[in-house]
């Protein structure tokens, strides 16, 4: 595909300088648009190749890498991609507007189609993130007012998800860096996947990381949580103490074990919590508030 | 005959070939008969192997010189037909195998039913056990279990990935039998060696390995030497075993370039690949690259010991719970050598333990997260215009997780082509620029021009996808050119060894103390066709890399290496391995750390001394803006930064890799925890940064733009009343990269970003070479010479709070060409520290330096977390740059002031964790 690119721009601005500053005439101004087919199954190509179709302007995927190129009007929204597979059927793509020469990218095939929902959500506030612009597997979304997004007919392959797993999306939201994603193991579930939460991080960021923890938890009423200290013990002997800071949250990073959780300030404290951790890389959360 | 050769000849021209669906090629052998299905099979896979797999602009090279007709295609299952029809067939039930001696086994085939075999093809795997047997025995010892195995075909139903394995083996298929599952090879020499690879894993019995780096990494190299040794096989034709061979059971000469870290794990198909097809132009993920190299693995060690796994094998039938058990493995393995060769009980010059380590494909650990690697194959052939270093390069990109399902990823990369001075980034062609990743695969296949005046030269290749990197050495010019056509046979690179004055540096390689070849490095490369029997052979070499002057020869470093058949590449790294020892490298309590040696071991707990249930490490992930908490975090590797909850004090002893070249470390968008990977301090002048396709950049021209205007490290904070030890920390900006320490740095490119991290001296040239020949975009950049771009502020102060033995600090300041937002190039944020002791400018975020527009009135509001009730601070503010008419300090908890000109301090007992301070500045000089 990236050879075809190269020879085709090389063609076209081979052609722009051999028109020079005649020509002129009707018709629609061409573009090229190019992109990849790709079997959700496989992860690779479609054997027999497909066949994409624009208006009248067809083309066959190439059998290897699942590129294609073809001249199409600028301004063209969509394509149809027949794969040629009677389970896979016939699809229909919507890509961005093609000027010039556009790479639309990965378009993904496959045996069934599923919607693939999520949040996205601020990292540093963990508040949703609305107007998000959400690609994944040749499909497009934008996340609502409470961040939600959902792509429709997302390929899908209940028999192989492996590749499925492994399609990375992407995030890009005014303000924010671009994040990427994957499914995971999220699978379909009544022909919907819901992806974890999307985080995308401010480019003008105002809280990079923090050191790692793995419990956390918000003190209430935000006038007594600063100051607020919490000890933690086990087995009846403290062994770590950590203050509320002005987010009004503790985190602490402990391992494997079972822990009693003291949280005082002055006068106001909260009946001791006990918090499990079964795993290390578990996160957990236990919000109190203080009476 | 070269695999294009067999391609051409016999799926081109001799058999009628047909693709009736994915993955099954049918081959009709009216008019050629069995010659022609066994060469088409072989070269299928042979064309597997070194095409198939690359995406149509690596082979548009091939396409346009003719070489390559015909659809590219990976088959799985071949099958024969004659006239169109298929020549299978079910007869009698038949139950046949040798005398039952002790460890014996009987193979029993179905005569009728779904998984019966053609009565040819079950006459003639039975022959092949029949007579390789004595040799199977002899190489991997006798069956630890006596008794039947059944023979199954099940070519209409066996996963792709164990078809192209060359079948599987069941202790116990869920009714209690032994069994055999087994494709239809149409190929004589691929159903021979693919059988005894199967006989020889149900030679293991009931108690298989645990681990598939022992149970078929022991069995493939096993059966390498079985079907090579003469009489051990039917009559085969040697040259397409061999090719065979390559596709699925050894990696040959490549050894080196394909030991790469990713490859480790307990199993070499994930759970979840198992039963996936596998498309043309993708390997399927790593199963196959883990197959090859744990065969050639293994070979290595029966190179100088040919009964290495019989010794091995015996030990475990006497000790059956060695099979899961890998120190006792290692432990056996040095116990067969002393046995075997009581005078020199070494492989590769090195004790068993040591050399284990060395091989990634060896890891048994299971690590999560992204992996990547990188695969080099020469192109030599149909060379033509300014062909001087050709390689197909294909990339393995795919994630584990904690299930152990390994995910086939899609992503993008911008491969980058250093030069041997590590200044120039070549750019062979556009098409080479960008590498697309689907289904885990992706490919380019540069063209390294000539720029050393026709000398051989070494391409550092770094692949970045996301923040993973994988890097190969290559020897441009050293292997076939133009100029120069006939492939070499003994190739490869050379870093830690650069000539010096009135000297040239070489490499001669020896076997048994007779010398095959004295050939020059030049620029770090070399290339040599030697193509004598001996050499050619599998065989214990030296590699010794010497400095030659006037003085006579000075060895600088041998190594030993027990080559495959043919060619031999060498990836030689003088002084590299090396053991690093620090004493209390991670502090009881919480700490950041990264390792400037690239250690052997993956897993985690071996790296840090940490048993898996205690241990508390985590990584922060910018595409999740989270961490990443052991066991999800990825295998630890230098350039990579991580924080550490250690137990108890802890020795750092890590053995691995150093680099005396400059190393390169992948950036995503955001924070990124690094360290770097050189073990000295890095200054910023000494690492330099590339963004996607572009010039490399100094680290400060990129400040603002690719990178965040500052970087952090650190500090532990002061103990914890209970713990004893520091559970928090300060981030402090930092000027240089300590090595051991860890770094957030922050990536603002959206398309990531690498930093390469050049050491002080080493193998490489500090200022930019002449460029010699043709190169198409020649793209520089001389570190030394590039003017920072700092801005300077009109007045700048620091803020030092200071208590508990700890310190922590902030900038504040006024410059003419700041705005009152952030503004990249002056201001910097600071992580926060989840109850570290921080002093942070609070605005419309929270400032490590805030630098605003002049003006004559600036408030600046200091908030100081991290604090102890009870204790007494100290805030220092320390005018640096400028000057201001006054100053005022303002204590909002306590109403305090204290005013001053160019500084001063103020004393401050802490009544809570977090305080509010406000410095007044009376505008700027």
């Amino acid at each position: 595909m990236k050879a075809a690119r190269w020879v085709l721009l090389t063609l076209i601005v081979l052609g722009a300088i051999s028109c020079g500053g005649g020509g002129g005439g009707g018709g629609a101004t061409s573009a090229q648009m190019s992109g990849r087919v790709l079997n959700v199954i496989t992860g690779g190509s479609l054997n027999p190749a497909g066949q994409i179709q624009v208006g009248d302007a067809r083309a066959l995927t190439d059998l290897a890498d699942g590129s294609f190129s073809l001249a199409v009007p600028a301004g063209t929204t969509s394509l149809t991609v027949d794969t040629r597979n009677s389970s896979f059927g016939v699809w229909v793509f919507t890509v961005p507007t093609v000027t010039g020469t556009t790479d639309v990218g990965d378009l993904w095939v496959g045996p069934e189609k599923v919607t693939v929902t999520g949040t996205v959500r601020d990292s540093t506030s963990n508040n949703p993130v609305a107007n998000t612009t959400i690609n994944f597997a040749g499909r497009t979304a934008v996340s609502n007012g409470i961040g939600v997004f959902a792509l429709q007919n997302v390929a899908y392959a209940t028999s192989s998800t492996a590749s499925f797993a492994g399609i990375t999306g992407s995030a890009t939201a005014t303000g924010y860096f671009l994040s990427s994603f994957t499914a995971g193991n999220n699978v379909a579930a009544a022909g919907v996947v819901t992806v974890d939460d999307i985080l995308i991080t401010p480019s003008t960021d105002s809280n990079p990381p923090s050191t790692p923890y793995n419990i956390f938890g918000k003190v209430s009423p935000s006038n007594l949580a600063l100051g607020t200290t919490v000890t933690v013990s086990q087995g009846g002997t403290p062994f770590r103490q950590v203050a509320v800071g002005t987010d009004d949250r503790y985190y602490v990073w402990l391992p494997v074990g079972t822990y009693t959780f003291h949280f005082a300030n002055g006068l106001h404290s909260v009946p001791d919590q006990t918090v499990t951790i079964t795993q290390a890389n578990q996160i957990l959360q236990r919000d109190v508030t203080l009476n | 005959m070269t695999w294009r050769g067999i391609l051409c000849g016999c799926l081109v021209s001799w058999a009628s070939v047909s693709f009736a669906q994915t993955n099954v090629l049918r081959v009709d052998i009216s008019s050629r008969g069995g010659t022609a299905s066994s060469l088409t099979d072989n070269a299928v896979r042979a064309f597997a192997r070194n095409v198939a797999n690359l995406t149509r602009s690596s082979r548009n090279r091939m396409i346009q010189a003719g070489k390559v007709r015909t659809p590219f295609f990976m088959p799985t299952r071949v099958e024969l037909t004659h006239s169109g029809a298929t020549s299978r067939g079910a007869t009698s039930s038949q139950i046949r195998g040798l005398s039952r001696a002790p460890g014996d086994i009987t193979l029993q085939f179905d005569s009728t039913g779904s998984r019966a075999f053609p009565q040819s093809y079950r006459d003639f795997l039975q022959s092949v056990f029949d007579t390789a047997k004595p040799t199977m025995n002899a190489v991997f010892g006798s069956a630890a279990l006596s008794g039947v195995v059944r023979v199954a075909n099940f070519d209409a139903d066996i996963g792709d990935r164990d078809a192209v394995a060359g079948g599987y083996y069941l202790p116990d298929n869920g009714s209690g039998q032994r069994e055999i599952r087994f494709p239809v090879y149409s190929s004589n020499e691929a159903a021979t060696l693919n059988f005894v690879h199967t006989v020889l894993l149900a030679y293991q019995g009931a108690n298989p390995y645990v681990t598939d780096a022992f149970q078929e990494g022991l069995v493939r190299a096993a059966t390498i030497s079985v079907v090579r040794t003469a009489g051990a096989t039917l009559s085969l034709d040697p040259t397409l075993i061999e090719s065979a061979l390559s596709s699925t059971y050894t990696v040959n000469g490549y050894y080196d370039w394909y030991n790469q870290r990713a490859l480790g794990g307990s199993r070499f198909i994930a759970p979840n690949l198992r039963d996936v097809p596998i498309t043309q132009g993708s390997y399927g993920g790593p199963y196959l690259a883990r197959y090859r190299m744990s065969g050639s693995a293994w070979l290595k060690v029966l190179i100088e010991y040919p009964t290495f796994i019989s010794q091995l094998n015996t030990y475990v039938q006497l000790q059956p719970s060695l099979v899961n058990d890998v120190p006792g493995l290692i432990a056996k393995g040095q116990q067969a050598l002393n046995l075997l060769r009581a005078s020199d009980p070494t492989v590769e010059g090195m004790s068993f333990a040591e050399w284990f380590k060395r091989q990634f494909i060896l890891e048994t650990q299971d690590t999560n997260g992204l992996k990547v690697m990188i695969q080099p194959t020469p192109i030599d052939s149909n060379l033509s215009g300014p062909d001087f270093g050709v390689f197909a390069l294909e990339a393995t990109y795919f994630e584990r997780v904690s299930s152990g399902d390994e995910h086939l990823l899609s992503g993008r990369s911008y491969p980058i082509f250093w030069d041997f001075d590590f200044i120039n980034r070549i750019s062979p062609s556009a098409q080479d620029e960008r590498m697309d990743i689907a289904g885990s695969y992706g490919s380019v296949a540069p063209n390294f021009p000539d720029q050393q005046g026709g000398q051989p030269y070494r391409v550092t290749v770094d692949l970045p996808v996301q923040d993973q990197m994988a890097r190969v050495f290559l020897p441009a010019g050293a292997i076939a050119t133009v100029a120069n056509p006939v492939r070499r046979d003994f190739y490869g690179t050379v870093v830690g060894a650069p000539p010096t004055t009135g000297t040239t540096t070489r490499v001669i390689l020896t076997t048994a103390g007779t010398l095959i070849a004295d050939l020059p490095v030049t620029n770090g490369a070399f290339g040599a066709l030697i193509n004598t029997p001996t050499y050619r052979a599998a065989r214990t070499v030296f590699a010794s890399v010497i400095r030659r002057g006037a003085g006579g020869d000075t060895v600088l470093f041998t190594r030993v290496v027990n080559k495959d058949k043919g060619d031999l590449e060498l990836d030689l790294r003088v002084g590299a391995d090396q053991t690093l020892n620090v004493a209390s490298f991670f502090p009881k309590g919480v700490s950041a750390f990264g390792l400037p040696i690239d250690p052997f071991a993956s897993y985690a707990p071996d790296v840090v001394g940490v048993p898996a249930n205690a241990l508390l490490l985590a990584r922060f992930d910018p595409s999740k803006a989270r961490y990443s908490l052991y066991p999800d975090t990825e295998a630890i590797k230098y350039g990579d930064g991580f924080f550490i909850r250690a137990p108890v004090d802890l020795n750092l002893s890590v053995e691995g890799r150093t680099s005396l070249v400059p190393v390169g470390v992948a950036l995503r968008p955001g924070w990124n925890l690094i360290s770097t990977p050189i073990n000295e301090t890095v200054v910023t002048t000494k690492v330099s940064v590339v963004r996607t396709t572009g010039f490399p950049r100094t680290f400060a021209e990129s400040l603002g733009e690719d990178l965040g205007s500052t970087f952090f490290g650190y500090i532990r904070g002061a103990n914890d009343p209970f713990s004893g030890v520091p559970e928090t920390g300060t981030f402090s900006a930092a000027t240089a990269f300590d090595p051991g320490k860890a770094y957030f740095v922050r990536c603002l490119a959206p398309e990531g970003a690498t930093l390469l991290f050049q050491p002080s001296a080493g193998d490489f040239r500090s200022v930019r070479s002449p460029v010699v020949g043709n190169m198409a975009a020649q793209r520089s950049v001389n570190l030394q010479s590039v003017s920072s771009v700092t801005v300077i502020p009109t007045w700048r102060a620091k803020i030092t709070v200071s208590g508990l033995d700890r310190q922590t600090e902030c900038y504040v300041g006024m410059s003419r060409t700041a705005t009152r937002g952030f503004d990249p190039k002056l201001d910097s944020e600071i992580p926060p520290t989840s109850g570290g002791f921080q002093v942070t400018v609070v605005g419309d975020r929270g400032y490590y330096r805030e630098v605003r527009a002049n003006s004559s009135l600036e408030n600046f509001t200091l908030q100081v977390d991290g604090l102890r009730a009870g204790v007494k601070y100290t805030i220092v503010v320390n005018t640096e740059v400028g000057y201001a008419p006054r100053i005022n300090l303002h204590d909002k908890t306590t109403g305090q002031n204290a005013f001053f000109k160019r500084g001063g301090q103020m004393t401050f007992t802490a009544r809570q964790s977090s305080e509010i301070f406000v410095l007044t500045v009376g505008g700027a000089a």
